[in-house]
């Protein structure tokens, strides 16, 4: 146990490391999307299940699907720096 | 270069940041033990047998009150942004993600009936269930976005306020029986599901108009 635990702390971090770290924000944002879910899992681990659920939805889901949206609409008309 | 120098100041500070709460979290022993025996002693007049919920909506009621009005809030300000765009849908339909969609929505809907329901005995309630209605809505609204059906925006207005409207006029009832939000017993159970029950179908609209809204909306 202690060692998912280690695994998920240390893939937390490196995790949000990548996602302020990385140019592409493309990548930046699939790095988001997958730190919501390990998050997730932390908060299974500690024992509290609504706030994975929660987080699974909002975290994971719903920004995820804002974010991807406004990096498509952004590259659409035509700033591709953004 | 400005920039960088700031820069550098806010990974500087992010890192001391980060430092100070990890020396608090490891200074951190035990909850008070007060609390818990003070919180065993209540769940009986709670009206629901979960901690989390009688603790969301019965002792600190007033704080989710709060955050309801806060989430309203901030769909206010994404109407007041203006996007003056029109969206066009990315997805095409096709008959994979059609019958994948038919068969899922119904499930997300009964699982998050399941999880607000569920909600008074284990882990769940108002806005886990708000959230998975609300990634339902989503993913029809992306998959087929032709055959979606919008609301007139004055039945929309309404149901975003509801939730917020129905906890203010519960507060309401119970100050001529007590303080404001404060249920005991028998009248705490029915309160807490009805609650809950208006909760999520408003929260529901909620965050599912934070991405239909903010990328659909067009200018009048």
């Amino acid at each position: 146990m202690l060692l998912i635990d280690t695994l998920l702390l240390v893939l937390l971090l490196w995790l949000g490391f990548k996602i302020t770290f990385t140019k592409d924000h493309f990548n930046a944002i699939i790095h988001f999307i997958v730190f919501g879910m390990i998050l997730a899992l932390a908060w299974v681990r500690l024992g509290a299940f609504d706030l994975a659920l929660a987080e699974i939805a909002l975290g994971a889901g719903i920004t995820g699907a804002l974010l991807l949206d406004t990096i498509t609409f952004l590259k659409k008309i035509g700033r591709e720096d953004a | 270069m400005r920039n960088k120098t700031f820069h550098s100041l806010l990974y500087f500070l992010a890192f001391w940041l980060f430092v100070g709460l990890s020396f608090i979290l490891t200074n951190i022993n035990t909850l008070d033990s007060s609390m818990h025996t003070k919180l065993f002693e209540a769940m009986p007049h709670s009206g629901v047998t979960h901690e989390v919920t009688a603790v969301l909506l019965n002792f600190r009621a007033l704080d989710t009150l709060l955050e309801v009005g806060v989430i309203l809030l901030s769909l206010i300000a994404i109407h007041a942004l203006e996007p003056n765009f029109r969206y066009t849908p990315l997805s095409f339909e096709n008959t994979i993600t059609n019958t994948f969609v038919a068969i899922l929505f119904p499930l997300i809907a009964l699982y998050a009936f399941y999880i607000l329901y569920s909600g008074s005995y284990q882990s769940g309630g108002a806005f886990s269930a708000s959230a998975l209605l609300a990634g339902g809505i989503i993913i029809l609204r992306l998959v087929k976005p032709r055959s979606f059906f919008v609301p007139k925006e004055l039945i929309l207005r309404f149901l975003y306020v509801s939730g917020l409207f129905y906890f203010v006029c519960v507060g309401m009832i119970s100050l001529f029986f007590g303080s404001f939000l404060e249920y005991r017993d028998y009248i705490a159970s029915f309160y807490i599901i009805s609650i809950e029950s208006v909760l999520m179908l408003s929260l529901g609209a909620i965050l599912s108009a934070y991405f239909i809204n903010a990328v659909q909306r067009v200018k009048p």
